[in-house]
């Protein structure tokens, strides 16, 4: 059984929090993370203006030290003001190389590359030339 | 309401260094706003006058906005108590500890008239990263920083302004602690550079999204933005970037973040402009 700790952001951190800020929260995270009570950290954004540095020195970093796969699977957002949204995909985006988008449950997923969608296109063209040529 | 203007500013400066220079008379605009009286705030402060006299016409509107306080010298005038929500906020000093909370207030001056949660918010975080950064960036260790904030806003001439101005290092000196950037630097002006996406003086720990943010935010609003740093400026509106060298400098860093009242900002439009992985651009599946 996985066992969810739940943070808020507002009441742990601040409502609208400095790059200083980020850095506490995100060692906040890791330490919570740590605990033997919890497998996955689910973070309650409601009410909270984020700004760019706080961004980065929270998700940015933790997904830069954390690995992506372990982000992935361990730490989930929710209910994410829109434009705190578009800055938090930004700033993994940028930390990771990686297209992210967020899931339903808060989590993020990579969207696939050009490379990735040529080669999917090419994979259906060729199938679609085949099926053709058999007929 | 016109935003300010280069030439509002080079000449500001120009008075402001004859006043240095020992001239005991000179002319003033007829109309000040915030940066004029930070300015001289920290002139005043640096320079340790004991005293300064202004016109009767402008001294009223200097002591409601604490000019004498902030420089710690007895007002002319005791000043009559007037609310100032959603008009001007006076001259405040700023250290890293007030940071939060200095933002939290000049947002909200403007906000019960804007009505605009979108707004509000996107003037915080451009706000928080301003001043953030003066104290990141501007400080030498142990050397105490003069740095103040003001701000007015006349919502009749739809225009506010909010004014930022320390005594620091400045952002050339700031910038070279990047090796990356020294080259850059030789060619380039440092105040627009500063204000490119990315661009930071403390690559291994920072992104560069401070000033930028606030580029974006006001050239894509029809803002103004006017960055001066010792001999350097650069100002950026929807007309474009424009960065020049000052013909009196100014001995640390101002800031001015000038908007029109009556247009939104949105901080999204801003993160959904700046550049994706390489891969990812929209382009890229053309």
């Amino acid at each position: 059984m996985t066992t969810s700790c739940e943070i808020g952001a507002v009441e742990q951190f601040g409502r609208l929090a400095t790059r200083e800020a980020g850095k506490c929260a995100r060692h906040y995270i890791l330490e919570t993370l740590k605990s033997d009570s919890c497998d996955f950290v689910s973070i309650d954004m409601t009410g909270m203006t984020v700004t760019p540095s706080f961004a980065d020195e929270c998700f940015g970093v933790l997904i830069a030290e954390i690995g992506y796969d372990s982000y992935n699977h361990k730490i989930t957002l929710q209910n994410i003001p829109p434009a705190a949204e578009a800055l938090i995909l930004h700033v993994l985006n940028r930390r990771t190389g990686k297209s992210l988008q967020f899931t339903n449950r808060g989590s993020v997923i990579p969207i696939a590359s050009r490379d990735q969608f040529m080669s999917d296109l090419n994979k259906v063209a060729r199938k679609a030339r085949d099926e053709h040529s058999k007929d | 309401m016109y935003p300010t203007s280069v030439a509002d500013l080079e000449d500001w400066l120009h008075i402001l260094e004859q006043i240095k220079a020992g001239a005991t008379k000179q002319s003033t605009p007829d109309f000040l706003r915030p940066f004029h009286l930070l300015t001289f705030a920290i002139m005043v402060k640096t320079g340790r006058y004991k005293s300064f006299k202004m016109d009767l016409s402008l001294e009223g509107y200097a002591n409601r906005m604490r000019l004498w306080d902030a420089v710690g010298l007895e007002p002319p005038a005791q000043i009559k108590a007037q609310s100032s929500k959603g008009r001007f906020c006076p001259i405040t000093r700023i250290d890293r500890a007030t940071a939060v909370p200095v933002t939290q207030h000049l947002a909200s001056l403007f906000v019960q008239q804007m009505k605009d949660g979108l707004t509000h918010a996107s003037l915080e975080i451009a706000l928080l990263e301003l001043l953030e950064n003066c104290f990141m960036h501007a400080a030498i260790p142990r050397t105490p920083l003069t740095a103040f904030v003001a701000a007015q806003a006349w919502f009749n001439g739809n225009l506010a302004q909010i004014a930022i101005a320390d005594d620091g290092i400045g952002i050339r000196t700031r910038l070279m602690n990047n090796p990356a950037l020294r080259e850059d630097l030789i060619f380039e002006n440092a105040c627009e550079l500063a204000t490119r996406y990315g661009i930071t003086a403390d690559p291994e720990h920072h992104s560069g999204y401070g000033l930028t943010f606030s580029r974006d935010l006001l050239t894509m609003h029809d803002g103004n933005l006017m960055v001066v740093s010792f001999d350097e400026m650069v100002c950026c509106n929807r007309r474009g970037v424009f960065s020049r060298k000052m013909r009196t400098p100014w001995k640390g860093t101002l800031i001015l973040f000038e908007w029109k009242t009556k247009n939104p900002l949105d901080a999204e439009a801003v993160y959904n402009k700046w550049p994706k992985p390489k891969g990812f651009e929209d382009d890229d599946f053309l």
